[in-house]
C-alpha cells in the first residue's frame, strides 16, 4: 500500500496495519510520546491497536516536546 | 492615547506597518501578556514582547539564574547568577523600554495560582519546559476562556501552535500527560540555544498578531520544524470531540497540580 | 549730549532676538537646522539668500526712507568689511548690504545695533519698512509731513511682537498728498494726507492693494480719518489680517487676497470688528516725534561757491526749492541704486555739517538730500565730484530709472535689468536725444513678474520673460506702457507685446525719441500714448520681432551681461514664474489651432499635434524643458499623470504619443480632447507661484465639511515623514483630507507611494519655489 507520513509518500509491503503496527514499522521507540492524527483527524490513543492504515491514507505523527527551560 | 515624540520615533517600525500602523501600536501599549517561564522560550519572548511596547509583562518564574541558563535564556547576563529569574528579566526590560509595566512573580505556576493569575492578561505565552505546566496552562486558558500560544522545544526541534478560545487546545493533539517513565532522559534534554530563540520568537510574533488582530494565528495547525534539516512543517488539526478539556464532555473540569518530571539538569 | 536723532526706535527685545538667531546661525552652519527651517528664520530678520549660494544680503529698515548720515556711514563701513563694499538703495525705501557671507551675517546685524539700526523685519510675514513720499515735509504744495507718523508708526509696530508672524508680508505707506507719491494704492494699507472741509489734518485710506504677478490696486477704505487714528486703523488691520489671513497658502494672502475673497463689505465688517474696539482709545493715538525740516543752527563749514554750466545744468536737473525759505532738496541719481563705501564716506561727511534730519531713499532707488541751505548746494556739488562715481552729469532720466536686481543675484530672476539699464543708458547716451525734456519719465524694469523693479506703475515697462525660437530660449521682456500715479486714479500699465532683450536699447530708442519730438503737442503722456504712442509701441515690437537663429548669433539668446546664454535649469526648478507664461500661451493657441484644424479631418495628425502641444504646455511649471516630442511625452507622463495632477486615465494615451503611434490615435480622439481641457483648466487653477490648486474630484462635499489639516514635515527624514503621516491619518475620517510639506529628494520619492500602497489617495503634488513639495492626500 501507498500511505503518507508526515507528508511523505511511502511504500509499504502491506495492505493493511494498525496505528501502532506502523509505529513500530517506523521504528518509534517511545510510541507513548507520540500523538497520531489519522487522515485528519486526531486519534483517540486507545485506537492506536484498532485503526488500520491502508491505501492511500494520511498518518501524521506529533510528537510530544516538553522542552523550554 | 497619545503617542509622545519618542514614542512615535520608538515605534515608527511598527507604525510603518499598514497592517499595525497607529492603532495597532496603541493596541500594543495597551495589551498586557502573561509569559510563563522565563527560560529559553520566555527570555527571547519577553525581549521582543518589551521592546514592542506590549504596556503589561507578566513574568512569573521561580527559578534562579543559573550558569547553564546563560546558553539560551539570553534575558539573563552573566552577572546575574543566581538573582531570581523574574528579577533579572524585569531589570533588563526596563533597560530595554521604560515603557513597560512589569508584574514579575517569583512563583510557580500551580493549580492554585494559575486562574488568579491570569484573569489579568490578554495573551499567554508558554514558556515553560515540563509538561505538568504545560497541561496546566493549557487548562486553565481554557477555562478562563484566555489565547495562549504553546511552545516545545527538542534537541533541534521545535513545535508550536496556538490557542484561542473556542478552537482546538493543546489537549485536542496531546490528550493527556505522557506517562513519567516516557520523559525524555537527561541525554534528550540537550537543545540547541538558538532553537528556543526561534520558537520564543514566534510565540512573541503570534501574540502581538494577537493583538493587534492581524494575520492568521496559529489556530488549529501544529508548527513544527526541524532545524538541523531546517525544514519546516505544519499540520492542520481540528478540535476533538473528546478533548478532555474543551470537547464536548470535558472530563477536566478543575485545575490539578500533575507529577514532577523525574530530570531535573538544572540542578546540576 | 543727547541722544542721536534715529527714524525709530528698537524694541528692547530686539537683542535676545539677536542672540537667538545667532544660535540658529551656528545650528544651521553645524547642519542641525535644515536649510528651509532656516529660511524662515533669517528672511524675518531681513537676511536672504543670494543666488550664489551661502552668500547673503541683509536688508535694513529705513523708516520713512529715512537714515541719518552716522548711521549710513556705518552701513557703508559694514558693508565694506563684510560685503560687496557698496550699499544698495532699494525700490522699498531702505538700504541693503550685498555678499555677507553666513559667519559675518551676525557681526553685521550687531554693528547695525551701534548706530540703532535694525534688518528685523526686511523680509518674511512680518510688518515691512513704512514708506512716505521722499519730500514729505519739505514739498511745497504737500497737505502736510507724513514722515513722522511713519517714523511714530514704525516704532510703535516694532515693538509689537506679533508683527513678526503675521500670515503675509505687511506693507504700509503714506504719501504726503493726493499726487500719491508714496504709492498708497499699490500696497496693503495706504494713507494719504488730507485736509478736510473743517480744515482739519486726517488721511484718505487705501487697502488692499500690490503689485506682483497679480496686481491689484488698492481700495479705498475710508475718505478721511482723524490724523491721530493711524495707529488704531493699522493695528486693527494687523489683527484682522492676522486672524483671517490665510495662512495655508503662502502664495495667495496678502491683504490684496482677502479682500477678493472675502469681497468689500466683509472685508470692512471684519476689519471694523477690530477697528470699534479701539478707535476711541486716545491712549493709543501715536506719539509723534518732532521732526524739523530746517536748517542747522551752527554749521561749522563755510559756504563753497560753484559756477559754470556743467553746475548750472546740475543744478536745474537735481536740485529744488523745499517749502521752508532759503532750504533745497537735492537728489542724487545714484547708478542702479549703488553707493561705493568711500563715495558713501564723503557724501555722509559733509551732510553731517547740515544735521541728522538730511538724507531720504526713494523709490527709484536714489538718495534724496534735504535741508541743505542754498549756501551751500556748492559744498554738496563739490563733495559729488569727489565721488569716484559719476553722478553730476547724468540726466535725471536716467538716475529715475529703476530696475530690480534681477537674476545676477536674485534667486527668482530670469532677465538681468542691470545689465539692460546700463545698455539702454549707453544707447540713449550716444544717441543724443534730449533727455533733460522728460525728466520725470519712469522707465521700470523687473527681471521677472515680480515686481521689485516696479514695472506695474511705470510709464514704459518691462518684465522678463523667456523667449524661444526653434526651441532654444533668449532672454526678452513684456512690454507695458500707462501707468497712472494719484490718490484714487492710480491705474496699472498695461502689456502691450513682448520684445527680445538685445532689441529693448533700440526699442526704448525709438519710443522715447517720437515722444521726445511729439509731447510738446499733447497735455500729457497719456494723451500721448491714446493718440499714436500705443500703435508706437506695438509698431515697434512688429519691428523688432526678427530673432536670429542660435547658430546665426549666440550673443542674442545671453543676456546683458550675462556669462552665459539663458537656461531654465539656472533658475532652479519651478522658481521662474515669469516667461514661462509666454511659453504655455504658445502651446494653448497650437492645441486652438490644431482643434480647429482637425474639424478638417487630417485626425491622426492633428490628434498628435493635441496630445503633444497639452502634454508640453504645463512642463515649463515644473522647471522641465522638452527638447524633443517624445520627451515631453515622456515628461508629462512622469510628472502630470503619475503625480496625479491629471488623471491617471490619459497615461495610456500618452504612451501612445510617445511611441508616435498616430494611427491609433484617432480611436481615442474623446480623450485626448479632454485632456486638451483639463489641461487647460488646471492651468487656470494655477496660481502665480506654478501651483496647482487641484480640487479633489468626488469630494467637494466632504471638503466644506472639513478643514484641510496641514503638517510640516520638512527636514523629517525617512521613513519617520511617513510614520508621522500614517499617524495624522489614522484618526481621520474617510475622505478627510491631510496636507503635509516633504523634502525633495527620497521623502518626496517614498512618502507619496507609500500613502498610496495603504489605500489613500493622492490628491496633489506640488514642488514649491523653494524645492520642497507639497502633497495632499485623501483618507481612504
Amino acid at each position: 500500500m501507498k500511505i503518507t507520513i508526515n507528508g511523505e509518500e511511502e511504500t509499504i509491503e502491506k495492505d493493511s496495519l494498525t496505528i501502532i503496527e506502523l509505529l513500530t514499522h517506523k521504528k518509534v521507540d517511545m510510541p507513548e510520546m507520540v500523538s497520531v492524527e489519522y487522515n485528519g483527524e486526531m486519534l483517540d490513543r486507545e485506537k492506536f491497536d484498532t485503526q488500520a492504515v491502508t491505501d492511500g491514507d494520511k498518518v501524521e505523527f506529533l510528537y510530544f516536546m516538553g522542552g523550554g527551560q | 492615547m497619545t503617542l509622545n515624540d519618542q514614542q512615535v520615533e520608538r515605534y515608527s517600525r511598527h507604525i510603518l506597518l499598514q497592517d499595525v500602523g497607529l492603532s495597532g501600536q496603541e493596541k500594543i501599549l495597551n495589551a498586557k501578556v502573561l509569559i510563563v517561564g522565563t527560560g529559553g522560550l520566555g527570555a527571547p519572548a519577553a525581549l521582543y514582547l518589551a521592546a514592542a511596547g506590549v504596556g503589561t509583562l507578566g513574568i512569573i518564574d521561580g527559578d534562579k539564574v543559573d550558569m547553564s541558563n546563560l546558553q539560551r535564556q539570553v534575558i539573563h547576563f552573566t552577572p546575574d547568577l543566581d538573582k531570581a529569574k523574574v528579577q533579572s528579566a524585569k531589570e533588563k526590560i526596563a533597560l530595554i523600554n521604560p515603557d513597560v509595566k512589569v508584574n514579575a512573580i517569583e512563583d510557580l505556576f500551580l493549580a492554585h495560582n494559575a486562574m488568579d493569575i491570569l484573569k489579568d492578561y490578554d495573551f499567554v505565552i508558554d514558556g515553560t519546559d515540563n509538561f505538568p505546566a504545560k497541561f496546566l496552562i493549557n487548562d486553565a486558558c481554557v477555562m478562563a476562556k484566555k489565547p495562549f500560544s504553546h511552545g516545545g522545544v527538542l534537541r533541534f526541534d521545535g513545535q508550536t501552535m496556538t490557542h484561542v478560545p473556542g478552537e482546538a487546545c493543546y489537549r485536542c493533539i496531546f490528550d493527556d500527560l505522557p506517562p513519567s517513565n516516557a520523559v525524555p532522559s537527561c541525554s534528550q534534554a540537550g537543545i540547541l540555544g538558538a532553537i528556543a530563540g526561534m520558537l520564543g520568537t514566534i510565540q512573541a510574533a503570534e501574540a502581538l498578531k494577537f493583538i493587534i488582530g492581524k494575520g492568521d494565528l496559529l489556530t488549529n495547525r501544529l508548527q513544527m520544524f526541524d532545524a538541523l534539516k531546517m525544514k519546516f512543517r505544519e499540520v492542520k488539526f481540528k478540535k476533538r470531540a473528546t478533548c478532555k478539556v474543551c470537547g464536548e464532555n470535558p472530563v477536566i473540569t478543575e485545575l490539578k497540580d500533575y507529577e514532577q518530571p523525574v530530570c531535573d539538569i538544572r540542578q546540576k | 549730549m543727547t541722544a542721536p536723532f534715529r527714524f525709530y526706535q528698537s524694541a528692547p527685545t530686539l537683542i535676545a532676538e539677536q542672540d537667538q538667531f545667532e544660535k540658529d546661525v551656528k545650528e544651521f552652519t553645524a547642519g542641525n537646522i535644515h536649510p528651509v527651517k532656516f529660511k524662515g528664520i533669517r528672511v524675518a530678520h531681513g537676511v536672504y539668500e543670494q543666488r550664489q549660494e551661502h552668500t547673503y544680503m541683509i536688508r535694513i529698515r529705513c523708516a520713512a526712507g529715512g537714515i541719518t548720515p552716522q548711521q549710513l556711514k556705518k552701513v557703508a563701513e559694514l558693508g565694506d568689511k563684510y560685503g560687496g563694499g557698496e550699499v544698495h538703495f532699494t525700490t522699498r525705501q531702505e538700504v541693503q548690504v550685498h555678499e555677507v557671507l553666513i559667519q559675518d551675517v551676525l557681526k553685521v546685524i550687531r554693528g547695525l545695533n551701534e548706530v540703532g539700526l535694525s534688518s528685523r523685519g526686511g523680509g518674511g510675514n512680518t510688518i515691512r519698512n513704512i514708506l512716505t513720499s521722499p519730500l514729505s515735509g519739505v514739498e511745497k504744495g504737500e497737505a502736510f509731513d507724513v514722515d513722522p507718523y511713519a517714523i511714530a508708526l514704525t516704532t510703535r509696530m516694532i515693538h509689537e511682537a506679533d508683527s513678526w508672524n503675521l500670515p503675509r508680508k505687511f506693507k504700509i505707506s503714506l504719501s504726503n498728498s493726493a499726487e500719491d507719491t508714496g504709492y498708497t494704492q499699490v500696497t496693503c494699507l495706504g494713507f494719504v494726507a488730507k485736509i478736510n472741509d473743517k480744515g482739519e489734518q486726517g488721511f484718505e485710506v487705501y487697502t488692499a492693494g500690490g503689485m506682483g504677478a497679480k496686481p491689484m490696486v488698492g481700495r479705498q477704505l475710508y475718505d478721511f480719518i482723524p490724523e491721530n487714528k493711524v495707529y488704531q486703523v493699522t493695528k486693527a488691520m494687523k489683527i484682522m489680517f492676522d486672524k483671517n489671513g490665510n495662512r495655508r497658502s503662502k502664495y495667495s494672502n496678502r491683504i490684496k487676497f482677502l479682500w477678493k475673497k472675502l469681497d468689500r463689505d466683509e472685508f470692512v465688517r471684519l476689519f471694523e470688528e477690530e477697528y470699534n474696539k479701539i478707535k476711541d482709545d486716545s491712549s493709543l493715538d501715536l506719539v509723534l516725534p518732532d521732526l524739523k525740516n530746517e536748517a542747522k543752527a551752527d554749521i561749522s563749514i563755510s559756504p563753497e561757491t560753484v559756477t559754470g554750466e556743467a553746475f548750472e545744468l546740475w543744478k536745474k536737473r537735481y536740485v529744488e526749492a523745499q517749502k521752508q525759505d532759503g532750504l533745497v532738496a537735492i537728489k542724487l541719481p545714484l547708478r542702479l541704486g549703488d553707493i561705493y563705501k568711500e563715495d558713501a564716506d564723503v557724501l555722509c561727511d559733509v551732510l553731517a555739517e547740515f544735521g541728522e534730519n538730511v538724507i531720504r531713499c526713494d523709490r527709484a532707488q536714489n538718495m534724496r538730500l534735504r535741508n541743505i541751505p542754498e549756501a551751500y548746494i556748492g559744498n554738496i556739488y563739490n563733495a559729488i565730484q569727489k565721488m569716484k562715481m559719476h553722478l553730476s552729469d547724468i540726466p535725471a532720466f536716467i538716475g529715475n530709472m529703476i530696475n530690480c536686481t534681477g537674476a545676477s543675484t536674485c534667486k527668482l530672476g530670469i532677465c538681468l535689468p542691470r545689465g539692460l539699464s546700463d545698455a539702454i543708458k549707453d544707447r540713449l547716451v550716444e544717441s543724443k536725444l534730449n533727455l533733460d525734456n522728460i525728466p520725470e519719465f519712469k522707465l521700470n524694469m523687473s527681471g521677472c513678474p515680480n515686481t521689485c523693479g516696479m514695472h506695474h506703475v511705470a510709464d514704459l515697462g518691462f518684465f522678463g520673460k523667456i523667449g524661444r525660437k526653434e526651441g532654444e530660449m533668449y532672454p526678452a521682456y513684456n512690454v507695458l506702457a500707462g501707468a497712472t500715479v494719484g490718490a484714487g486714479i492710480t491705474k496699472y500699465a498695461v502689456r502691450q507685446g513682448d520684445i527680445a532683450s538685445h532689441h529693448v536699447p533700440d526699442f526704448v530708442h525709438d519710443f522715447l525719441e517720437n515722444y521726445i519730438e511729439e509731447r510738446e503737442d499733447y497735455d500729457n503722456y497719456h494723451a500721448y500714448l491714446e493718440d499714436g504712442g500705443i500703435d508706437l509701441i506695438k509698431s515697434l515690437c512688429e519691428k523688432y520681432k526678427q530673432v536670429p537663429l542660435l547658430e546665426e548669433d549666440p550673443g542674442f539668446y545671453k543676456d546683458h551681461g550675462a556669462r552665459r546664454r539663458m537656461r531654465l535649469d539656472d533658475m532652479g526648478t519651478a522658481e521662474c514664474s515669469a516667461g514661462m507664461f509666454d511659453m504655455i500661451n504658445v502651446d494653448k493657441r497650437f492645441i486652438d489651432s490644431f482643434s480647429k484644424a482637425l474639424e478638417e479631418g487630417n485626425e491622426e495628425e492633428n490628434l498628435f499635434k493635441i496630445l503633444f502641444h497639452s502634454s508640453r504646455m504645463l512642463l515649463v511649471t515644473r522647471g522641465l524643458d522638452s527638447k524633443t516630442e517624445t520627451q515631453a511625452f515622456e515628461l508629462f507622463g512622469k510628472h502630470f499623470v503619475q503625480t496625479a495632477l491629471v488623471d491617471e486615465r490619459y497615461g495610456d494615451v500618452v504612451t501612445l504619443g510617445k511611441l508616435g503611434v498616430k494611427a491609433e490615435l484617432p480611436k481615442h480622439k474623446d480623450l485626448i480632447l479632454e485632456l486638451a481641457g483639463d489641461i487647460q483648466a488646471l492651468y487656470k487653477k494655477m496660481d502665480d507661484s506654478l501651483r496647482f490648486n487641484v480640487a479633489p474630484k468626488e469630494a467637494s462635499t466632504a471638503e466644506a465639511a472639513s478643514e484641510v489639516k496641514k503638517k510640516d514635515y520638512r527636514g523629517v527624514a525617512c521613513p519617520m515623514n511617513f510614520v508621522k503621516t500614517k499617524i495624522e491619518l489614522e484618526p481621520m475620517g474617510s475622505g478627510q483630507k491631510l496636507e503635509i510639506l516633504l523634502d525633495d529628494g527620497e521623502p518626496i520619492n517614498n512618502v507619496p507611494n507609500s500613502v498610496k500602497l495603504e489605500g489613500h489617495k493622492v490628491l496633489e503634488k506640488e514642488q514649491n519655489k523653494e524645492g520642497y513639495w507639497r502633497v495632499l492626500i485623501e483618507k481612504k
